[in-house]
């Protein structure tokens, strides 16, 4: 139980659903993270945009407590969010698509770890529907038909596309181990 | 050649390993940092209701009341006195001393400060997102490289969405490339070498990725007649190599940088000047080096990067001078065009030490800092957080788990031990941190 929840006049009903979002708060947390790091290369980003989207189930939670999934809720809304920032930052900063993560360097960085496996780097190449669909497949488990529904594109589209991801994620990851890493 | 089935397991396998670490390094926090979050946001959703709604009625005597009406009563809690509410005055802007003196033999506390400074970093002007764009794309003759490595030679580059090759490979192939990407910060323009217009003093990285960066000013070319309509500029100098560095502002006649240790391991920081001495930039004041035994300067705490979240108080950079962070116009990035101009933040006790952490990196210390957040003057919560270089990460806050006050705090043994008051009594609790949240040891 959060132990301020108490100490706050927190709207009501929350307190009674309070333990099933704490639940859910902590057998998530991690899984999307590793699915938004995986696609922003962000460490900092991710752990922002992971807790910013707990906070706004948070603030539904009479709402979103009655879900079926709540955990998909979540998903979705940190990952809007999380391509939502992505837009902007190509609008505004004029961000090149494939670079490497900024301020991580590959074996520094609370995320250096990850970065040694070098499929962040190799996830960075691929253009940013793929990588979603990639991400989506392999990170959150999801079946073809749920990922088609949720990136609004047809199955034989997603296929394509975890094919096309597939196969050049495998030469990525290749050139990385013949580079001698 | 491999198959796509073979490629499909051996994917597979790395999305599991990549999925277990993610495990080790993404550790939720505490729920009540979301429970806070959301009822901060919920209360100023409420609170600029109300004020919307007085304001449209038309009734500016009536708004103007409201605005210097103090919250409810529940709102003050935890005040630590009975001190007077008074709308927030505007402090006398005083100038910043450039070098901070050592600090103080004994911790500082609360309420010992009668001073507010403001930070002169907070007037900087920077580059708007016009002249990064052109910045990104100019041709632009560039000196050697700081720290004279090969691969970063001068010459004359141009840049494509700020990028352009070096020309030279690392061990194994890869690229070097300057790199202008603005992401860990931005430019600023400034008057350094005494003529007429400002130059431009822009952050920027020479490798296969962006890690490390050194400062370049840059003037216009007069010379400006290339042919392809990019924007020629002329590298006036780079900054003497600097490790890493943080922010940067003009200071009379010179530049102040603060130099951090490392790049990824910023405990530690030094402020330094450099000015032009008609041919380079060189040290005019402040340390020259990083000493061996470095200690992390919490007196200037840079928020950057946190985690952290003061629910009124936001989040965002902070700077501590003599202990007081002046009024620091913190923009909500949740709520854009929302300021909250009374905000202050007072630094508290300070301890220093080395807390035990499953970091596969070696720090200097870390220190745990009382923060007393103080939206239009008033106290309004106090943490424990634990701060290593721009990061901070909350210990402890009053109101967690009973306690009533924080009375004082020290690293010991690698834990973070505090002294609160709980059930009208002093108790001792300690903390074990794992690098992104603490967790109380029992006993």
């Amino acid at each position: 139980m959060g132990m301020d929840a108490t100490a706050i006049a927190l709207p009501e009903g929350h307190v009674s659903l309070e333990w099933d979002f704490a639940t859910l708060y902590q057998a998530r947390f991690s899984d999307l993270a590793a699915q938004l790091y995986a696609f922003t290369g962000d460490a900092l980003e991710t752990q922002d945009l992971v807790q910013e989207a707990f906070i706004r189930a948070w603030q539904r939670w009479d709402r979103i407590g009655r879900y079926d999934d709540p955990g998909a809720w979540v998903r979705r809304a940190a990952w809007n969010l999380a391509i939502t920032r992505h837009k902007r930052l190509k609008i505004f900063r004029r961000v090149p698509e494939h670079d490497p993560p900024p301020a991580s360097g590959p074996e520094s960085g609370p995320e250096a770890g990850l970065n040694r496996m070098d499929l962040v780097a190799s996830l960075r190449k691929l253009p940013e529907q793929i990588r979603r669909a990639v991400v989506l497949h392999y990170l959150a488990d999801m079946p073809i038909a749920d990922i088609a529904a949720e990136m609004r594109a047809a199955e034989g589209t997603i296929k394509s596309w975890l094919r096309r991801g597939r196969a050049e994620l495998a030469i990525h990851l290749a050139g990385y181990r013949d580079g001698g890493r | 050649m491999t198959s796509e089935h073979d490629n499909n397991d051996q994917l597979a396998a790395a999305f599991a390993e990549f999925r277990s670490r993610a495990a080790q390094t993404f550790c939720a926090t505490g729920t009540d940092t979301i429970y806070h979050a959301a009822h901060a946001r919920d209360e100023r959703t409420r609170r600029f209701s109300i004020t919307a709604a007085l304001l449209a009625a038309g009734a500016l005597l009536t708004a103007s009341m409201v605005l210097q009406t103090p919250p409810p009563a529940g709102e003050q809690e935890p005040l630590a006195s009975a001190e007077a509410w008074a709308p927030p005055v505007p402090g006398p802007w005083i100038q910043v001393p450039e070098f901070p003196p050592p600090p103080p033999a004994t911790p500082a506390r609360p309420g010992s400060f009668n001073t507010t400074r403001a930070d002169l970093a907070n007037q900087v002007r920077f580059l708007d997102e016009q002249k990064i764009t052109q910045l990104r794309n100019s041709t632009i003759d560039l000196p050697p490289w700081p720290t004279g490595a090969q691969a970063c030679p001068a010459g004359t580059y141009t840049f494509h969405d700020g990028k352009t090759p070096t020309g030279a490979t690392d061990s194994i192939g890869r690229p070097f490339d300057y790199l202008m990407l603005f992401r860990a910060s931005l430019g600023i323009y400034a008057n350094l070498d005494g003529a007429p217009g400002d130059e431009m003093v822009v952050p920027l990285a020479c490798g296969f990725t962006e890690v490390t960066y050194q400062l370049l000013v840059l003037k216009d070319d007069p010379k400006d007649d290339l042919k392809d309509d990019r924007h020629g500029l002329r590298g006036l100098g780079y900054i003497p190599a600097l490790p890493a560095f943080d922010r940067f502002y003009p200071y009379n006649k010179g530049l102040v940088v603060e130099v951090l240790n490392h790049p990824f391991d910023t405990a530690a920081e030094q402020r330094r000047r450099y000015g032009w001495d008609g041919t380079r930039f060189v040290l005019t004041a402040g340390p020259a080096s990083l000493p061996a035994d470095l200690r992390p300067d919490v007196r200037r705490i840079d928020l950057r990067q946190s985690y952290f979240r003061l629910d009124q108080c936001g989040g965002g950079m902070l700077s501590f001078l003599d202990g007081v962070s002046g009024t620091w116009r913190f923009a909500d990035r949740d709520y854009p065009g929302q300021t909250h101009p009374a905000t202050r933040i007072e630094l508290g006790e300070i301890s220093l030490g080395l807390l035990t952490e499953p970091s596969e990196f070696a720090r200097q210390g870390d220190a745990l800092v009382t923060l007393v957040c103080k939206p239009e003057g008033r106290p309004w919560e106090t943490w424990v957080v634990k701060v290593s270089g721009a990061k901070a990460i909350p210990v402890l806050k009053v109101g967690d788990n009973g306690a009533t006050a924080i009375v004082s705090h020290r690293i010991t043994g690698g834990l973070a031990e505090v002294v609160v008051r709980a059930q009208a009594r002093q108790q001792v609790w300690r903390f074990r941190s794992n690098g992104q949240t603490f967790t109380r040891v029992p006993g």
